[in-house]
Order: C-alpha cells, then sequence, then structure tokens
C-alpha cells in the first residue's frame, strides 16, 4: 500500500513538472520568437549606433529549427511556385528585424557604419564578403569565418536606407536554392541566344 | 629585470606569430589595403573565401563540373569597386601604381597595360612555371567614373583564365591567351 501511494506521488510529480516544462517552454519560444539572436542584434546595435539618433521597433522575428520545420512540412500542403519553395525547403532558421529612425539623421557615412559593423562582426568569428554603397543605401553581408560545411550556410545581412533599417539573418541548406539559380540561369542564357539569334 | 624579460619574450612571441602569418599567405594574395566608402558614389566590396568557395564548387559540381573544377583550385576572390572623386581619385591612382610597382618587384608578369579613352587597366599574372597560375590581378581605373581592384587567388591552370574571365566577368581576362607559359592578349593590348 505505501509502495502504491508512493509511486501515485510519483507520477503526480511527473506530471506537474512535464506541464510546468511545457509552459515554460512555450512561454520562453514565444518570448524568443520576438527577439533577435545576439550575433544579428550586435549587427544592428552596432548600426544603430554608428548612425546614431533614437530609433522604433517595426519588428523582430525569430524563427528557428523547430518553427521553420513546421513551415516546411505544412507547406508541402501548399501548391507553391519554384522559388518561394526552394527558399522554405533550404531555411533552417531565420531572424528579422526592421527598424526606423525617429528623426532623419544630419548625415550618414556608410563606410563609418561599416568599419563598425566590421569591427561588431568580426568580434564574433564573422567575415563580411559583400558591402555595397550606393545612394546612400548600405548593404553588407556577413557569414561566419568557417562556413559551408555540409552545404548549409550561415548569412548575417544588413540594409540600411536612409531612415530604415533591416537584419536579417538565416541559416539553410543550400542546394535546392543553387539547383533554382542554376535552372534560371540555364534559362536566361537560352533566351538570350533565342533574342541573339532572331536579331542577327 | 622581469618585466623586461617579459617584454621581450612577448614581443619575439609576436614578431614570430606575424612572420608565420606572413608565410601563410599564398603568393598569389596581394594586399591593396583597405578601401573606404565614398560619401557619396558607388562602393562595392566583395570577398569570398575558400571554404565559400569550395561549398559552391560542391553544389556546382553535377551542373558543370569544369567550373567546379576551377572553382576547387581557387582560395581568395576580392574585388572592390570605388567611385572615383574629386577626394579620392589622386589616392587610387597613387595606390595602382604602387601596387603596381610591388607587383613588378615580387616577380609577377604584367600581361595587359591598356590606356583608352580615359581608362587605365592593368592585368597582372602571377605564375608557378608554365603550369600553374598562383595569382591574378586586375586593376582598372575609369577617368570621372571608377577604380576596379582584383585579386583572384589560387591554383588556376593557364587553360582556365577565359573562363574565370567569362564566369567571373573580368573582360581582360576574356581575350586572354597563354602560350608556352606567356600571356598574351589577342587584340594586342599587351
Amino acid at each position: 500500500m505505501p509502495v502504491g501511494r508512493r509511486q501515485g506521488v510519483r507520477w503526480g510529480y511527473v506530471v506537474t513538472g512535464a506541464v510546468v516544462f511545457i509552459c515554460v517552454w512555450a512561454a520562453v519560444s514565444v518570448i524568443g520568437f520576438f527577439q533577435l539572436g545576439s550575433d544579428t542584434s550586435a549587427l544592428r546595435e552596432s548600426v544603430m549606433a554608428g548612425v546614431g539618433g533614437s530609433w522604433e521597433k517595426k519588428i523582430a522575428v525569430h524563427a528557428g529549427f523547430l518553427t521553420t520545420g513546421f513551415i516546411r512540412i505544412g507547406s508541402k500542403a501548399l501548391k507553391l511556385k519554384a522559388e518561394p519553395r526552394a527558399a522554405i525547403e533550404s531555411l533552417r532558421g531565420a531572424e528579422v528585424g526592421v527598424y526606423s529612425l525617429r528623426e532623419r539623421p544630419a548625415s550618414v557615412d556608410n563606410g563609418f557604419i561599416l568599419a563598425r559593423a566590421d569591427k561588431a562582426m568580426s568580434a564574433r568569428g564573422w567575415e563580411r564578403i559583400v558591402g555595397v554603397s550606393n545612394d546612400g543605401k548600405l548593404v553588407a553581408v556577413f557569414c561566419p569565418q568557417r562556413s559551408g560545411s555540409g552545404g548549409m550556410l550561415k548569412l548575417c545581412v544588413l540594409v540600411l536606407d536612409e531612415r530604415n533599417l533591416v537584419v536579417v539573418s538565416g541559416k539553410g541548406e543550400m542546394g535546392p536554392l543553387f539547383e533554382l539559380a542554376m535552372k534560371r540561369i540555364g534559362r536566361e542564357k537560352k533566351l538570350a541566344e533565342f533574342i541573339r539569334r532572331q536579331i542577327s | 629585470m622581469k618585466r623586461t624579460k617579459c617584454l621581450l619574450l612577448l614581443t619575439t612571441l609576436l614578431s614570430t606569430a606575424m612572420l608565420a602569418r606572413a608565410e601563410t599567405a599564398p603568393p598569389g594574395q596581394v594586399d591593396f589595403g583597405t578601401f573606404a566608402a565614398p560619401k557619396s558614389g558607388d562602393f562595392a566590396e566583395i570577398n569570398i573565401s575558400s571554404s565559400l568557395i569550395s561549398l559552391v564548387s560542391s553544389l556546382v559540381e553535377q551542373k558543370d563540373a569544369e567550373f567546379s573544377q576551377l572553382l576547387k583550385g581557387l582560395h581568395q576572390v576580392r574585388v572592390n569597386v570605388v567611385s572615383l572623386s574629386d577626394d579620392n581619385r589622386g589616392e587610387l591612382e597613387k595606390r595602382a601604381a604602387k601596387v603596381g610597382e610591388q607587383l613588378d618587384k615580387n616577380g609577377w608578369e604584367r600581361v595587359v597595360r591598356a590606356q583608352k579613352d580615359g581608362k587605365n587597366v592593368r592585368v597582372y599574372l602571377k605564375t608557378q612555371g608554365k603550369e600553374a597560375v598562383q595569382g591574378l590581378v586586375v586593376m582598372a581605373i575609369e577617368e570621372d567614373h571608377q577604380a576596379v581592384f582584383v585579386n583572384v587567388v589560387g591554383d588556376i591552370k593557364p587553360s582556365q583564365l577565359s573562363m574565370l574571365g567569362d564566369k567571373l566577368h573580368i573582360d581582360p581576362l576574356k581575350k586572354l591567351h597563354i602560350a608556352g607559359g606567356k600571356a598574351e592578349r589577342e587584340d594586342g593590348d599587351n
């Protein structure tokens, strides 16, 4: 009899523990869903500090491995075009933050911002592979210094356009996207060849 | 005394580390220095390292084996495009001239030097015998427009150079032919 009661008590603990765990996990997931990871946050902070002024958060969303997994499974039931299908199939995690500067800055030095972003990201083991500044717009793409193992690629992107800042970070399987890009290039080459033949 | 010894040891260690780093840099790698984005005008910087190149190489392998083979030999691709303005024109022209002088001194082969319509193009190759190109440098300065600096580092077969020019859109390379280890340009700009 005491043994049975003890077992009953144990099961009670297990169930209570599981419920508490699920609640905490759900709460953490929900909070985490609206927070950027540390690398993306560091990139965002470096840009914000470089531009100065007061920033307003428009949106910040984080979708981890599980969320993107659910999206992948769910999307199988939908009829999608090749491009979004390839993007969904590739994605293993993503986060996006959109921010807006409350007042128009007097001047923005993209070179200075890029240098700040480089410093912040290289301290975290990232290197910039692309940096483009054009007409006051700034785009920079960072990837981990050791990247590309197993066809997986992790990228962190910043886009600064006057008062708007977008930081995006994504991790994905490059195979499906690359396949699509190659098909596209092939199709465009054929089209260009066709047009050239028609003209000549 | 102890502090001096520590300082000496630290200095020795640091210089050894720096020397080791300099020694491990591939022979085809050229340091153009850092480029600052101008306050107005275009600026583009692309720096692709070996890990990313090998990722693309593995992805492209089944579709284009020849290109994949070329990519496997590449270690680094660096491209800098900077808009010219009154502020940076002089500095960038000087920099290109200085890099050119250094390359000449370090045994690089100048395969193209063309000056036409305000366009100044220089192409250099670092070769290892007749079999391999270890590095490629393209410096192009278009008066009133932009300066372009390209450095491709790797182990490239001379026969792959025109494909490299085609795939990476480096026009001066497309017309380049290597005959008997010596580079020649089709249109005779050399």
